[in-house]
């Protein structure tokens, strides 16, 4: 069923509905294997949504989500629970757990996965904890931190570790860099670009940050309003004459970051 | 600047808006708030006068005003409405009973798949309920179950003095604290110091995306945030009630001494034969069904709390009311119900 060419993650129609309001509409998307796809949007455009469709967080309205080849609402048990392991996920406020140390945090799918499968001594979970902090640029000792005694930019990181911890091969990060120094946030771009070249994984990645979208993305999706306005390369999606992608690569920030890049 | 109250002024604009032929020239005007907007629209009586010069800057928020409906009217009052307001409450309720159903349903899944999963049983979070929700308790228990205690006897005392039925004293607080006052006591407790606390940690989880976040995880809400707190509160209530009962019959011991001369020995001695062991069997499973009981309710609240603070507030005053309601509906029907089959 899966193969070196398919799509990880795909998206057929999907339909999203808050009551009488389409929040989502008509998205057909595809995120490849092995490719880092950027999603664009105004604030408000949907790109949450469409995230925590793709996790099966909610129902569609209509439409229907595919991860590897499953269902994300499969109602097999073993299925759910083997998507679980397969992907990361970095919510976009963090959502660290705030009754857990950020020790206890970033062991929490480990945890789950050791009920599941067994295997993992406590040495190994230690280990694999403190790997990934570092990973993320932070030092071991803020391990024994609670969440709340963290500034908004180590939380991210932390929800980052978290959701390398797995070594998962789809990762799903919904706005990494907000909330970063421009450093941190380059610094960011260089890890996913690292993971992304060594360990072959394919990302979707919400962002508004032009640079990241710049340095790392594959593919650009730019969602305006509910609807997919386009899927591409970034010279392609760039050269669209559309009042949003107008706005959002030719202002004064984003014309910068391109011309830097030669676009 | 025009201050909103100045009425005169208003007239006069108005009466100057009542000629047609007058010209209404802004161009002048450097700075218009949309107060100050919304002021000269209303002289206007909602509507651009025919001869009407503005600067560009400015005439867009005149632009803005004449797009949209400035008086929102309230809807209108229907003699039904207290009717159908009450009808909406009653299926609200009803929904809230039909979720807490499921909600049981779900519960009993997620036990039947810890029985199959044994490592998946959320032993630590179990233990932390019964820490967080009896041990720290006890402190309260104990001062309400010694005043309850002391206070009942106390009451009574005179009226056995009367009778001279003194020793009556033991039978009488026995029974009314193991059957009744003990899991009333209690319930009613720990509906206020741990039902509400359940209901806003699961609702303040929702909101931070902490229930989204176990869920990406593949890790169950029920199974990991209500199963502990349904588990633990009816392990640890049983024996809340066992030690609400304890702490106010050494309350009524106190009095008796004082008061009605019947001692601590005399207390030990016609205490098995006034209080048979049926009720402190009876107390102690009212204690198991509240613990279990209140624990749902609470979860149940915290999880339909939408992501916002207004709802999370709400749904902590539900809660506790009624789980209230719940705790009073269930004593008295259990009281009804066991006399009634002869265990009264
Ligand atoms: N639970 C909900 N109930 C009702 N409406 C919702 C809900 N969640 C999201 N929406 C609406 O859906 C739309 C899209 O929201 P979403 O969070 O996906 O936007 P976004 O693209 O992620 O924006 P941002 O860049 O600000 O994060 C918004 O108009 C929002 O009001
Ligand atoms: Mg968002």
């Amino acid at each position: 069923m899966e193969n070196a060419t398919d799509a990880v993650v795909e998206v057929r129609d999907l339909g999203v509905r808050f009551g009488s309001q389409w929040v989502l509409e008509h998205i057909d998307l595809d995120l490849k294997r092995g490719e880092i796809l950027s999603l664009v949007g105004a604030s408000g455009s949907g790109k949450t949504t469409l995230m925590r469709q793709i996790i099966g967080l909610s129902r569609p309205s209509q439409g229907s989500v595919h991860v590897l080849g499953h269902s994300v609402h499969d109602d097999d048990h073993e299925v759910a629970r083997m998507l679980r392991a397969r992907w990361g996920v970095l919510f976009q406020h963090s959502a660290l757990f705030s009754a857990l140390t950020v020790f206890e945090n970033i062991a929490f799918p480990l945890r789950e996965l050791e009920k599941r499968r067994g295997g993992l001594s406590e040495t190994d979970i230690h280990a694999l904890v403190i790997l990934k902090l570092e990973m993320v640029g932070l030092k071991g000792d803020i391990a024994w931190l609670m969440p709340a005694e963290l500034s908004g930019g180590m939380a991210k990181r932390v929800a980052l570790a978290r959701a390398l911890v797995l070594d998962a091969d789809i990762l799903l990060l919904d706005e990494p860099t907000s909330g970063l120094d421009p450093d941190s946030a380059s610094e960011f771009d260089q890890l996913l670009g690292e993971l992304h070249a060594t360990l072959n994984l394919s990302a979707l990645v919400v962002t508004h940050d032009i640079n990241t979208l710049a340095a790392l993305s594959d593919r650009v999706a730019v969602v305006d309003s509910g609807r997919l306005l386009t899927v591409g390369s970034l010279q392609d999606v760039v050269d669209i004459d559309n009042p949003f992608i107008e706005r959002f690569f030719h202002g004064s920030r984003g014309a910068a970051a391109l011309q830097q890049r030669g676009l | 600047m025009l201050g909103r109250t100045d009425r005169k002024f208003f007239r006069r604009l108005r009466a100057m808006a009542e000629n047609p032929n007058n010209t209404w020239d802004l161009t002048a005007v450097d700075a218009l708030d949309s107060a100050g907007a919304v002021f000269l629209w209303r002289a206007w009586d909602g509507s651009k006068p025919k001869a009407f010069q503005v600067s560009d800057e400015h005439r867009v928020l005149f632009d803005h005003l004449e797009h949209i409906d400035l008086v929102v009217s309230p809807p209108e009052y229907h003699w039904l409405a207290p009717l159908q307001a009450l009808g909406a409450w009653l299926v609200d309720i009803a929904l809230q009973i039909a979720g807490m159903l499921l909600l049981a349903g779900q519960l009993v899944i997620d036990t039947l798949y810890c029985l199959r999963h044994p490592r998946a049983l959320p032993l630590h979070e179990i233990s932390a309920t019964v820490y967080r929700a009896g041990v720290q308790a006890l402190p309260l228990l104990t001062f309400v179950g010694l005043i309850t205690g002391v206070v009942l006897t106390d009451q009574i005392a005179g009226e056995l003095v009367q009778f001279g039925q003194s020793t009556a004293v033991v039978g009488a607080v026995g029974l009314g604290f193991l059957r009744e006052l003990g899991p009333f006591v209690a319930g009613i407790i720990i509906v206020g110091r741990s039902g509400s606390s359940f209901t806003a940690e699961i609702a303040a989880m929702r909101m931070t995306g902490e229930i989204d976040a176990l869920k990406a995880f593949g890790c169950s809400p029920t199974l990991r945030l209500v199963l502990p707190k349904v588990l633990g509160l009816a392990l640890a209530m049983p024996l809340l009630v066992v030690w609400t009962n304890f702490c106010g019959i050494i309350g009524a011991i106190l009095v008796s001494t004082a008061k009605l001369n019947v001692t601590y020995g005399m207390w030990l001695v016609m205490f098995p034969d006034a209080v048979p062991w049926s009720d402190f069997i009876i107390g102690f499973g009212k204690g198991i069904l509240f613990g279990g009981l209140i624990g749902l309710v609470a979860s149940y609240y915290g999880l339909s709390a939408a992501s916002n603070t207004q709802s999370l507030t709400m749904n902590t005053t539900r809660s506790v009311v009624f789980n209230l309601a719940m705790v009073l509906t269930l004593d008295g029907i259990l009281g009804v119900v066991m006399s009634g089959v002869g265990l009264g």
